[in-house]
């Protein structure tokens, strides 16, 4: 394989929580958690996640735009390709290990991309001075060739070299979006970092930016980390896809194949969320239960456990998928104490008017959180039922403690390692550890 | 040319690049070098070389040995500090704020458009240029009104008054009462100074007071500010408790005790309320700089690899710029009125004629001789009124920002 042109190893990000009056240290906001990957020469990887799973943050990292907590960052564009690590173990071409001058010299060689066009430029400068600028700030001092590089540059990207001189609240947002390709692109990088750059866009101005970052990647070969949400824009311009679940990528692997055959429940649900043009296959999108968790305390195990369609079952239980999902669930909001048997009261005693009995109460539970009458788990459904009775008397610790020691996955306690579903394809998902396998065979006999 | 540049940005040769020039001055600052530091120069010498009764320019006539040809021209000045400050600050002002409007003509011509939406804004700003062009050449044309007891409470043209209060009517006297007429067209004061001449020699001081208490408030605001927002953590928190002393501080107060220990001019004035007076101006700057400095287009210059010093000073500060400018035009009043009230109990500086003096003079005479309070006051009501539209407009029309949004 030939050298990656970047290569990021156990990327961590934490942003310190402190509180008090001597700023102690309380805790930290896990942004980006550990994350791996290598793109290639010419080679576009997708970053896709929902909001706040950390993608930004892992790109700002990236391009030290933020210095990031550990880990390392290996650039090995621009000149620098062959190097090998030194005796102590460190790279010379990290990027978190950059000191000043260097880092000047690296920030000709990766640019980057900004999500919002509007307030991407500075408002009181021409556009033309806004690009021109990273010539100035790298050494070019003559200003008529400053402004021959800039014109010529914007009528790379489909506009005029008259615009030079127009200020940033005269063009449109897509507009605004190709003079930032060509503020990228002015200094010749070999790497560009694009974050979210259509997700600001109209539909039919974001496929026209869309293509031309895809023209001029194959006109200058640039590498391309592609920052989006949005898996149609990832399937268009992306080679790979690595998709991010609360600061940790879950799957990585070829567009095509992710996309054919995703392994990642995550991944699943992520792609059943794109719109599809034929009515017949709408409206089995998997729809993800309970709120995404805080990056600050994140869910032990595997972190997606808590949302997780496909979550696993301890060995005693034979539930069907979606009931264990709710019971969990369910668990889940009395152990937040999120549960208020008052509210259930209310709404009983709203329908007919009068005490209501221990029973209708349990009842109105079940329906509220979608809970079938009775399990088809016979000891599931022993502990449900002594947990609601516990429930409906106020007695809500010991409901607690029967439901956290009753209702269990797996997934909560082990955190799965990568699995490796061939050429580059990994995910890392209980359901497909050796772990899991020999939970199944077990079940099996 | 002998070596063709390369034109366009995938030729440039970056690690071989030789630049035309060495560092360039802009022609802001030639400029500014060119006619402010003369000006300094001049202040320096008025200060150290210069005895107290002599003639600035007369002396500097004898040092040069051209005497003779500064008395053919007329140049027999004697600018005090305060002038002196007054002229290096009006180079400031079109060097580096009237100068960039005409470079940069496409901006001036959208904030010109937005700007004129606003009418009284628009008549505010004329009613200030009139003081601003008074207040410069007004006291080369208009000598210092100088007393003439026969010449008191004369009336203005087309006003009278009983001839009882006049020594000598200088206009014609007709039922008992004096007339005005265009020798005095705004009237007397008690000591026969003309009003009109107070009245323009009171727009320099106006003006003074307006340009140099600004330049002095925002030098060491928009410093103090972007400082502390830039530098952060605990020296951002020591620069704003210095500033919350700074606002607290009982600036009235102090400058009496200078007045009744070292006697207080106008200069002392300027400079008491100008050091003591930027508090408000660095917390908006800081709290400005703050938010632009989150902003995209300032991650994009630091991403390609611009020092801080540039990105502060061609990107945040010009962006601080709308409501810096608003700010400024709304603390200026504050001052005036500050000036005025000073004047008008009688403890401000008394060799300078300023519009509070002016008010000052005629209260005795308000029930027979009201223009001497009337003509000063409206001037003074004018202005600040004047001053707090101008603030006001400015704001809505540097603001392309808001304006692009809201098209949306």
């Amino acid at each position: 394989m030939t050298e990656p042109i970047l290569s990021v190893r156990n990327l961590k990000k934490h942003y310190p929580l402190k509180k008090g009056l001597f700023n102690r240290q309380v805790g930290a906001v896990k942004a980006v958690d550990g994350i791996s990957f290598d793109i290639a020469p010419g080679e576009t990887l997708g970053l896709v996640g929902e909001s706040g799973c950390g993608k930004s943050t892992a790109a700002t990292s990236i391009i030290r735009l933020e210095d990031p907590t550990e880990g390392e960052v290996v650039f090995n564009g621009g000149g620098r390709a062959g190097a090998t690590r030194r005796e102590d173990g460190t790279h010379p071409n990290d990027v978190t290990k950059f000191n000043k001058r260097e880092l000047k010299r690296f920030r000709r060689d990766a640019q980057m991309i900004f999500q919002d066009p509007s307030s991407s430029f500075n408002p009181r400068m021409p556009v033309g001075d806004s690009v021109g600028e990273l010539l100035q700030v790298h050494g070019m001092k003559n200003r008529a060739q400053r402004r021959a590089i800039v014109g010529d540059l914007l009528e790379r990207v489909g506009l005029s070299a008259d615009d030079y001189d127009r200020y940033p609240h005269e063009f449109s947002g897509g507009q605004k979006q190709r003079i930032g390709l060509a503020r990228a692109l002015v200094l010749n990088p070999d790497f560009i970092v694009a974050d979210e750059p259509v997700s600001a866009l109209d539909v039919s101005v974001k496929a026209e930016v869309l293509s031309l970052i895809n023209d001029v990647q194959e006109e200058f070969g640039l590498s391309i980390l592609f920052i989006s949400h949005d898996m149609s824009v990832i399937r268009s311009v992306c080679d790979r896809v690595a998709v991010m679940y609360l600061g940790e990528i879950v799957e990585i692997g070829d567009t095509d194949e992710i996309f054919a055959d995703p392994q990642h429940p995550y991944t699943e649900a992520l792609l059943s969320s794109i719109p599809t043009p034929n009515p017949r296959i709408r409206g089995e999108g998997i729809e993800l239960t309970g709120t995404v968790p805080s990056p600050s305390n994140p869910p032990s195990g595997c972190r997606f456990h808590t949302r997780c369609h496909k979550v696993i079952q301890p060995d005693q239980l034979d539930l069907e998928q979606e009931v264990w999902r709710r019971l969990l669930d369910f668990t889940q909001y009395v152990e937040k104490g999120e549960f208020d048997i008052d509210d259930i009261r209310e709404t009983v005693t709203l329908d007919d008017e009068h005490d209501p009995t221990e029973e209708e109460l349990k009842e109105q539970i079940r329906d509220e959180y979608d809970l079938p009458m009775t399990l088809t788990d016979a000891s599931a459904e022993q502990v449900l039922n002594e947990a609601l009775d516990n429930l409906v008397t106020d007695n809500e610790a010991a409901a607690t403690e029967q439901l956290t020691s009753e209702f269990t996955t797996p997934c909560a306690e082990t955190k799965p390692d990568y699995t490796t579903h061939g050429d580059g394809h990994r995910s890392s998902c209980l359901l497909h550890d050796e772990y899991a396998e020999a939970e199944v065979a077990l079940s099996d006999d | 040319m002998a070596t063709q540049k390369p034109t366009k940005f995938d030729q440039v040769d970056w690690d071989n690049l030789t630049g035309s020039g060495r560092f360039k001055i802009s022609i802001n600052m030639k400029l500014l070098l060119v006619t402010g530091v003369p000006v300094l120069l001049l202040g320096l010498y008025d200060h150290f070389l210069v005895g107290d009764r002599e003639a600035t320019f007369v002396r500097l006539g004898e040092d040069l040995g051209l005497s003779s040809q500064f008395e053919a021209l007329g140049l027999d000045f004697n600018p005090t500090s305060v002038d002196i400050l007054f002229v290096f600050t009006i180079f400031l002002f079109l060097w580096y704020l009237v100068l960039p409007l005409y470079q940069n003509m496409r901006m001036t011509k959208y904030y010109w458009k937005e700007f004129k939406r606003n009418r009284p804004a628009v008549i505010s700003l004329i009613w200030l240029t009139i003081i601003f062009v008074g207040g410069v050449l007004g006291p080369f044309f208009v000598a210092m009104p100088e007393q003439d007891l026969f010449a008191a409470y004369q009336p203005p043209v087309f006003g009278s008054i009983d001839q009882v209060h006049v020594n000598q009517c200088v206009g014609e006297i007709s039922d008992g009462r004096c007339q005005g007429t265009w020798e005095y067209p705004l009237g007397t004061t008690r000591g026969g100074q003309d009003v009109l001449a107070m009245v323009i020699h009171g727009m320099t001081v106006t003006m003074q007071i307006a340009f140099i208490t600004t330049m002095i408030v925002a030098a060491i605001g928009i410093t103090f500010g972007t400082v502390s927002a830039y530098a952060g953590g605990w020296v951002d928190e020591i620069m704003m408790r210095f500033v919350d002393i700074v606002l607290s501080f009982p600036t009235l107060l102090f400058f009496l005790l200078i007045l009744y220990i070292y006697g207080a001019g106008l200069g002392m004035f300027i400079l008491v309320f100008g050091l003591f007076g930027w508090g408000a101006t660095a917390r908006y700057v800081r709290s400005k700089a703050l938010s632009v400095s989150e902003e995209e287009f300032v991650k994009a210059t630091k991403i390609s690899g611009a020092g801080t010093y540039r990105i502060v000073r061609r990107h945040v500060v010009p962006n601080t710029a709308s409501s810096i400018i608003t700010q400024l035009t709304l603390i200026i009043p504050g001052f005036l009125l500050a000036e005025a009230q000073l004047a008008f109990l009688g403890i401000g500086d008394t060799a300078v004629p300023t519009w509070g003096q002016a008010i000052s003079s005629g209260r005795n005479a308000i029930d027979f001789a009201p223009w001497i309070v009337l003509v000063p006051g409206m001037a003074l009501f004018l202005t600040i009124l004047a001053f707090n539209f101008l603030g006001d407009a400015i704001l809505d029309a540097l603001n392309p920002e808001a304006e692009a949004e809201s098209e949306k």
